[in-house]
């Protein structure tokens, strides 16, 4: 199985965002680039069935050139190709449309995506690129392998609240995963050195050719939302805080 | 800005879930400010019930999809009639929650017909001619106010817990059947099987207190004073998601849309950041008491108390505290 992992750069943590005249992005400084959590869950079961199938990997983001390091990443990760789209725009409909369409030019058979990134935090552009595509999906799943039919792919997937749903969807297909009880490996300095030196493709949004690419959103304001907040809040030492927090909880039980 | 206005339904065991509620709520009010209508869209396979609640719960009209191929969820069928009902009844704004329906469903109907979705919304309002939205974004310690510039139909996917669920006024609402031919759908993915509910020895929903911990409490070798101040208190400990997928304890513990919603008389959320995915399975707690060290962390906008500290430090100070009482 040919499988590209879609993963994103995200921020560790931001400082002093403000939406730009532009309106279309909330720009900030980042205290670290980390790839999405869910990504790296994606990546590494998307690697390994390539791997197992006798596939080849792909990972591909839309970013900035600073999002080049989770393609890095992938590569450290045993990927064997990466494609970078060259955009630093927020809208997920937008980034959609240019993942969809930069996977559109590649061989595969299977796309892996994370399910929620934590800077947009849309759970959108997975099953938007499979919709791009024309392709079936799936959201939230936990564990894939190679399906008993021929060209399938069969997932477990969440429906929430503890229930689950084993599927077996015809290739090719879009499978959005979400974290899980094996923890992603640990990519070692050697080999992200190494991976550093692998060549990486870049396209621009132009060379992708999108007849519509105009903006869903334009964003108006930020604001911190604990501005809403009705919590009263404790202040103090520790010790000063707990007596008071004890004394809140002895008056209700 | 008018048009018609569509709920997505979500509906369990006969019963309407909260999120439908509150977005009819919100529906009734915009669709009476444009003088159109609102209706809901019920999909599944023994839906009389739901559908005979609807009738006379303030909604102009019930859109009706049963059929017998409905009964277990399936995304593609899913799909297929959310997206025929919106081609029929045409509204301009569709309304659902950021739940795992409207996450998975959703964004295939927004692209299947050319629409602008936006997901993951605390609120949405029609101001003037435009429809602007407020949103999570960053973790929850940022949100949005945002335009929706894109061609319609818009949806919207909003937060569960926050919508107010007014009482409306009873209407005679017209029923419509959306009929769909699924036997000749030809279909791309196959059910194999449905794994039903957690199981484990403790039953986090019924205690009356709960110590819950997340990614923040750092590790698993850090846990135990949070097990001794359930105790001392007479409760039980639960955690977040990544708490439980990293193994520091079992997933009967964990609260959230995958796994348990909990109403305790006493929620402590420790070194838990509050996502929407978390908050909506907890946030009808009795007392919520939230300690975190970010004083951004949305888990403050659901708490009665808030404590901005670390949590290593605070918790066995009230550990001590207890000892005194
Ligand atoms: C489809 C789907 C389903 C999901 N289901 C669930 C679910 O059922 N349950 C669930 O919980 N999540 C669920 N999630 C995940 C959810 O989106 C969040 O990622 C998760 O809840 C975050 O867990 P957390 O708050 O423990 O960790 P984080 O978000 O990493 O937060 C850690 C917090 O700890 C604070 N902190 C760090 N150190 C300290 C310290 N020393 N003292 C005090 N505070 C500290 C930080 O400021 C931060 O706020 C789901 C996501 C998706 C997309
Ligand atoms: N810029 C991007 N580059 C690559 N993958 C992305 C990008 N944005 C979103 N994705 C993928 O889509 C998933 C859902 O993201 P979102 O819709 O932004 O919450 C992520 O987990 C990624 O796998």
């Amino acid at each position: 199985m040919n499988i590209i992992v879609c993963t994103k750069a995200v921020p560790g943590f931001i400082k002093n965002p403000y939406v730009p005249d532009t309106q279309d992005r909330v720009n900030y400084d980042a205290g670290s680039i980390v790839i999405n959590e869910s990504d790296d869950y994606a990546l590494e079961a998307g690697v390994k069935l390539a791997k197992k199938t006798g596939g080849k990997a792909t990972v591909i983001t839309a970013g900035s050139l600073s999002s080049q390091k989770v393609l890095q990443t992938g590569l450290g990760k045993d990927a064997d190709r990466a494609i970078r789209v060259d955009t630093d725009a927020y809208d997920p409909a937008r980034i959609s449309k240019a993942l969809a369409e930069a996977i559109k030019g590649q061989e595969f058979d299977l796309v892996v995506t994370g399910v929620e990134s934590s800077d947009s935090m849309a759970a959108q552009v997975g099953v938007s690129i499979a919709e791009h595509l024309g392709l079936p999906f799936a959201y939230a799943v936990l564990e894939m392998e190679a399906g008993e039919a021929d060209n399938t792919v069969r997932i477990t997937k969440e429906l929430g609240f503890g229930k689950k749903q084993i599927e077996e969807i015809e290739l090719p297909a879009v499978v959005c995963f979400q974290t899980g009880t094996e923890p992603p490996s640990f990519v070692p300095v050697r080999k992200m050195m190494m991976a550093q030196r692998k060549p990486l493709k870049t396209l621009s949004i132009g060379d992708l050719k999108m007849e519509d690419y105009a903006a869903s959103v334009k964003i108006l304001e930020i604001f911190t939302p604990t501005d809403l907040s009705v919590a009263e809040m404790i202040d103090g030492t520790p010790a000063e805080q707990a007596a008071v927090v004890m004394q809140k909880i002895k008056e209700v039980i | 800005m008018n048009g018609n206005i569509l709920v997505l339904c979500e509906h369990k065991n006969a019963e309407l879930d909260n999120i439908t509620l509150e977005l009819m709520g919100k529906g009734r009010a915009m669709a009476d400010v444009w003088g159109t209508r609102l209706a809901v869209l019920v999909i599944g396979s023994d839906i009389e019930p739901v559908v005979d609640t609807l009738k006379t719960s303030g909604v102009d009209v019930v859109l009706a999809a049963q059929d017998p191929a409905l009964k277990d969820y399936s995304a593609e069928l899913y799909t297929t009639v959310t997206a025929k009902a919106v081609t029929e009844f045409k509204p301009t704004l569709v309304l659902m929650g950021y739940t795992y329906l409207g996450m998975e469903v959703g964004p295939a109907v927004a692209v299947r017909l050319g629409g602008t979705m936006v997901t993951n919304c605390t609120d949405l309002n029609a101001v003037d001619d435009k429809l602007i939205v407020t949103r999570n974004m960053f973790g929850g310690t940022l949100q949005a106010r945002m335009e929706l510039a894109g061609a319609p139909p818009y949806l919207v996917s909003v937060e569960k817990g926050l919508l107010p669920r007014p009482e409306l006024p009873s209407k005679d609402a017209a029923v419509e059947s959306i009929a769909i031919d699924l036997a000749g759908e030809n279909l791309h993915s196959k059910i194999v099987d449905i794994l039903s509910a957690i199981s484990g020895k403790i039953d986090i929903t019924k205690a009356k207190v709960l110590v819950s911990i997340g990614r923040g409490v750092g590790g698993p070798e850090k846990i135990q004073p949070f097990r001794d101040l359930a105790a001392a208190l007479g409760g039980e400990i639960s955690c977040s998601r990544p708490v439980a997928d990293m193994g520091w304890l079992p997933v009967a513990h964990q609260v959230g849309i995958s796994a348990s919603t909990v109403t305790p008389d006493i929620y402590i959320a420790c070194g838990i950041s509050g996502a929407s995915q978390h908050v909506t399975a907890m946030r009808d707690s009795g007392t919520i008491i939230a300690i975190n060290k970010d004083p951004k962390a949305p888990i403050f906008r659901v708490a009665d108390y808030g404590i901005v500290g670390d949590v290593l430090e605070v918790i066995p100070a009230m550990i001590a505290e207890a000892a005194k009482q």
